[in-house]
């Protein structure tokens, strides 16, 4: 049995918005699982499905087998943390970790015990007497974590709660929020934007856009077996390359004539677009010879803009090379592009060849 | 089960606003006999217009809404006028004790018109200003400027005060960057400000009944509620519902056309606190 | 708090444009506001050979009229008030649910708002008349009543109606400010105390109530304010009667200065109750910098 399930659910706003289409999937007990997507692709509506906060127009969503479309949420004991945080601007630190405890009728020295014991994990135990317009967004967001971590839920549910802290802290942040979700065994749902932060922190990642499910995956075959062309750009930075095959000769120099043989094949069904990650391609020696046009420094590794031609045809490849390497616009480079890492897309939908 | 309850209770504040409404309506139309009736008739039972007639024909009507109309627009036009450059002052000029003069404003503006209404009467006859438009405008005027210069500070605290900068920094006067900058991007407050003041001056009773002692100088609310006063035995009640009527069509139009500008300005404060 | 000043003070002209955007408001307020305060409080210390004297307040104070009038005005305003905030509150509660028809439901909300209170209570005078008026019938049809009652020409009665009226009145207006309020308040708030599992009960205790609490204020100290200087509705429906039933002190002061022709009794009046609304407005402004402590959520 699966903590939670959604089949086939469906929802839309108004006649034209399909926020959420036809969503299949399952989280198992004690997963971490990351739904990614860019912006308006209909994560957060998605996990206010699952919260109880929006009513699915089809499909059924089950929490431990038990089909909850009905329950309001406050019946479906899940703990959430609002993008904005939610923090209720009257109350205390304190008041507003207690809030889920003091509906349960929990007393007053439980209450106390508990806050004060999360509070000590979170590392905010000196800021119990402040009022939320008091904090700093991170510590805001230590507050938000601590009243969905006070009570034991179902599911924890989270909305881009990393999206509005300066860049230091969300970095900090990712592997301080998956453990601690590890350490209270919760199963988690994480929404965000940023896919380095998915790849980094879940078990699985639910890759979403335009309300469809792209792919379900581990972090690593999201990675590296992107369903399609889609997957394959908005996941890994830099971004990878993708050019198109128009015919099998313009891609002598690129592939291996086996692979060339299977290319012609591909020709006859569609668009076919090859795709390889920069971190493939070597600039020292190799068959293609083009021209460095860009060096932009990136820390331990500098990203090459190289232009070739393809057979008459001019494009421009992206290369991640150490950045021992000297290397400056203008030079005259030699590409070798790992064919074992090649991707195929045909019609955008990736292939095996 | 909710949505039963929800839907009983706005019947219930349907009815609470609009029942005396309907049955001022329904009498205005009814002939006296009907009107008079005891115990009261709540549905049509006979239809006149002999109401409406009867109000123009027996009381100066017109005349009172002309008077109200110079009085209240004149009213509003000049607080506007002086009330939006105050404000202007307030929000962008920044002075010291400008938000002491706006709390003062405020509360004078909550002092009854009844605690100083007899200096205005003694100072509006020692200028022979009695039964004359300005002793009502002139008041009036005061009466809506702290409404005016809050609600229009408020707003031009929210323009930006670069685009004031800007306008300076370009070489205009602290009255150009006013009138050519901050004040058209004022328009849409300036525009909740004059309805409300609009109806409250057209709604202001006691300085007209004071200072308007001649029949054809009076407004609209002092003709209309005066009227019951003359016939001290029988109540022409039909004429008079139908002369309140008349003069609230005015509003009634007024609320359907602006009702989002009219309850913006209303609530600016209450959310704000 | 110091000043930012987009201008500093020295640039040339500063003082010339301060003058020149805010004497107008200024000028207008000495006149017709400031002036007519002073001079009353001038009347009421002189007699007619203007000389000073304390027996204009001596008369009043210890008259039983000018209590009486104090008293009819305190009680006018809290009750009125208190059922005001009350149904206000009940009224924005359900405006802040969606329906159909709400935004028509709101703009009937504006029409008792904006008639003019003389017109609206030679309406309500119709409306309360024994034999014809429909409100009496409709208690005494309802059982409520054994027989129509006698609404304004019973002192307790006369006193019901005007708070009556004035409650029809200003009740929607009430309920608009209040509903602003409500929908100041982020709906995520209330999510995620759902989320939480908090039933309505708790949300209205724990999140509205407190978090309403500055737009009460507000509404609170506007409609105490303005209900103590009652005037167009009393002189309308009631003139003060029967009796001295519903004389206010508005009421009281222009019977005083306009009718007995007494204006120095007239402006201790006056005098005595712009005190009231000083200490009021001081009052209030107490009241509301605590709250505005206690719940500000900026
Ligand atoms: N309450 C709503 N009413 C109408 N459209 C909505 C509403 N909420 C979301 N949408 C639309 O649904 C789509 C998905 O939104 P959302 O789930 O918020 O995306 P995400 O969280 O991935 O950015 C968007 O096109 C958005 O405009
Ligand atoms: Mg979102």
């Amino acid at each position: 049995m699966h903590k939670l399930e959604l089949k086939k659910v469906v929802k839309r706003f108004g006649e034209k918005v399909m926020a959420v289409n036809n969503a299949n999937f399952f989280v198992d007990d004690g997963e971490f699982v990351s739904l990614l997507g860019p912006s308006g692709s209909g994560k957060t509506t998605t996990l206010r499905l699952i919260a109880g906060l929006e009513k699915a127009d089809e499909g059924e969503i089950s929490i431990n087998g038990k089909i909850v479309n009905a329950l309001s949420p406050s019946e479906r004991d899940i703990a959430m943390v609002f993008q904005s945080y939610a923090l209720y601007p009257h109350m205390s630190v304190y008041k507003n970790m207690a809030i889920p405890l003091e509906i349960r009728k929990v007393s007053k020295a439980k209450i106390k015990q508990r806050v004060t014991s999360i509070a000590e994990m979170l590392g905010i135990p000196n800021l119990l007497d402040r009022k939320p317009r008091e904090l700093s967004g991170g510590q805001r967001q230590r507050v938000a974590l601590g009243r969905a971590l006070i009570r034991e839920p179902n599911l924890f549910l989270l909305d881009e709660p990393l999206a509005n802290l300066d860049a230091i802290l969300r970095h900090r942040m990712r592997g301080e929020l998956k453990s601690l979700f590890h350490h209270v065994h919760g199963t988690t749902i994480y929404v965000t934007h940023d896919q380095e932060e998915a790849i980094a922190m879940s078990d699985r990642v639910i890759v979403m856009n335009y309300g469809l499910i792209q792919q379900i995956g581990a972090p690593e075959e999201i990675y590296k077996r992107p369903i399609n062309k889609f997957v394959a750009l908005f996941v890994g930075t830099p971004q990878i390359n993708i050019f198109e095959a128009k015919n099998a000769k313009s891609m002598s120099k690129v592939l291996s004539s086996q692979k060339l043989i299977a290319l012609e094949k591909l020709l006859h069904k569609g668009k076919v677009e090859i795709g390889i990650r920069p971190e493939n391609i070597t600039i020292e020696k190799g068959p293609i010879s083009g021209k460095v046009i860009l060096t932009e420094p990136m820390g331990a590794n500098i990203l090459v803009s190289v232009e070739i031609s393809l057979n008459s045809e001019r494009i421009k490849i992206k290369s991640l090379v150490p950045n021992t390497m000297r290397v400056s616009e203008g030079d005259d480079v030699n590409l070798s592009l790992k064919e074992s890492e090649m991707l195929f897309f045909l019609n955008e939908k990736r292939v095996e060849i | 089960m909710k949505k039963f309850f929800l839907y009983v209770g706005v019947i219930l504040m349907i009815f609470f606003c609009l029942f005396p409404i309907y049955f001022l309506l329904l009498n205005s139309f009814e002939p006296t006999s009907v009107s008079y009736s005891s115990p009261p008739i709540l549905y049509p039972v006979a239809f006149t217009f002999s109401n409406y007639i009867g109000v123009f024909k027996d009381i100066s009507l017109g005349s009172y809404i002309v008077n109200s109309l110079i009085v209240s627009l004149s009213a509003t036009a000049i607080a506007l006028l002086i009330g939006s450059m105050a404000a202007f002052a307030i929000a962008k000029i920044k002075f010291k004790g400008s938000s002491t003069l706006l709390n003062l404003l405020l509360i004078l503006g909550f002092f009854p018109a009844a605690t100083m209404i007899f200096p205005l009467y003694e100072m509006f006859a020692k200028f022979h200003l009695l039964n004359n438009y300005l002793s009502l405008i002139l008041p009036y005027t005061t009466m809506s400027i702290p409404l005016t210069v809050w609600v229009l500070s408020t707003y031009f605290g929210q323009i930006p005060g670069e685009l004031y900068e800007a306008a300076r920094v370009d070489g205009m006067s602290r009255f150009q960057a006013f009138y050519k900058i901050i004040l058209p991007l004022g328009i849409p407050a300036a525009s909740t400000v004059a309805i409300l003041d609009f109806i409250a001056c057209w709604n202001e009773f006691i300085l007209a009944l004071t200072f308007m002692t001649k029949e054809n100088m009076r407004t609209i609310t002092v003709g209309i509620s005066m009227i019951s006063g003359r016939f001290s035995y029988q109540y022409p009640w039909g004429e008079i519902i139908a002369g309140a009527l008349i003069v609230t069509v005015p509003l009634v139009v007024i609320i359907f056309v602006a009702q989002e500008k009219i309850i913006s300005g209303l609530t600016a404060g209450a959310v704000k606190g | 708090m110091a000043m930012q000043s987009v201008n500093p003070k020295h640039e040339k002209g500063y003082l010339l444009a301060l003058i020149g955007f805010v004497s107008p408001i200024v000028v207008f307020f000495t006149i017709f506001q400031i002036y007519p305060l002073i001079k009353n409080v001038w009347f009421s210390f002189t007699n007619i050979h203007n000389n000073f004297t304390l027996n204009n307040f001596y008369a009043i104070l210890t008259g039983s009229s000018f209590w009486q009038s104090t008293w009819i005005t305190v009680k006018f305003s809290l009750i009125s008030v208190s059922f005001e905030m009350v149904i206000g509150f009940i009224f924005a509660l359900l405006l802040n649910q969606e329906f159909h028809g709400r935004k028509a439901v709101r703009t009937i909300f504006l029409i008792p708002w904006a008639l003019p209170t003389a017109i609206m209570a030679t309406g309500w005078k119709f409306m309360l008349q024994h034999s014809y008026g429909p409100i009496p019938w409709i208690l005494y049809w309802l059982h409520i009543t054994q027989s129509p009652p006698y609404f304004l020409s019973m002192p307790k009665m006369a006193f019901a109606s005007i708070i009556m009226a004035d409650i029809w009145k200003t009740v929607p207006f009430c309920a608009l400010l209040l509903l602003a309020g409500l929908q100041a308040i982020p709906r995520d708030l209330y999510e995620a105390m759902e989320v939480d599992g908090a039933g309505w009960f708790f949300k209205l205790r724990k999140l509205t109530f407190p978090l309403m609490l500055p737009a009460i204020t507000v509404t609170l100290t506007f409609r105490f304010l303005q209900a103590f200087g009652v005037f167009d509705l009393i002189w309308v429906l009631t003139n003060g009667g029967p009796g001295n039933a519903t004389m206010a002190l508005s009421p009281f002061i222009y019977q005083q200065t306009f009718n007995w022709l007494d204006v120095r009794a007239g402006a201790a009046t006056a005098v005595i109750t712009s005190i009231y609304i000083i200490g009021l407005v001081v009052v209030i402004w107490i009241t509301r910098s605590y709250v505005g402590r206690r719940y500000a959520t900026q």
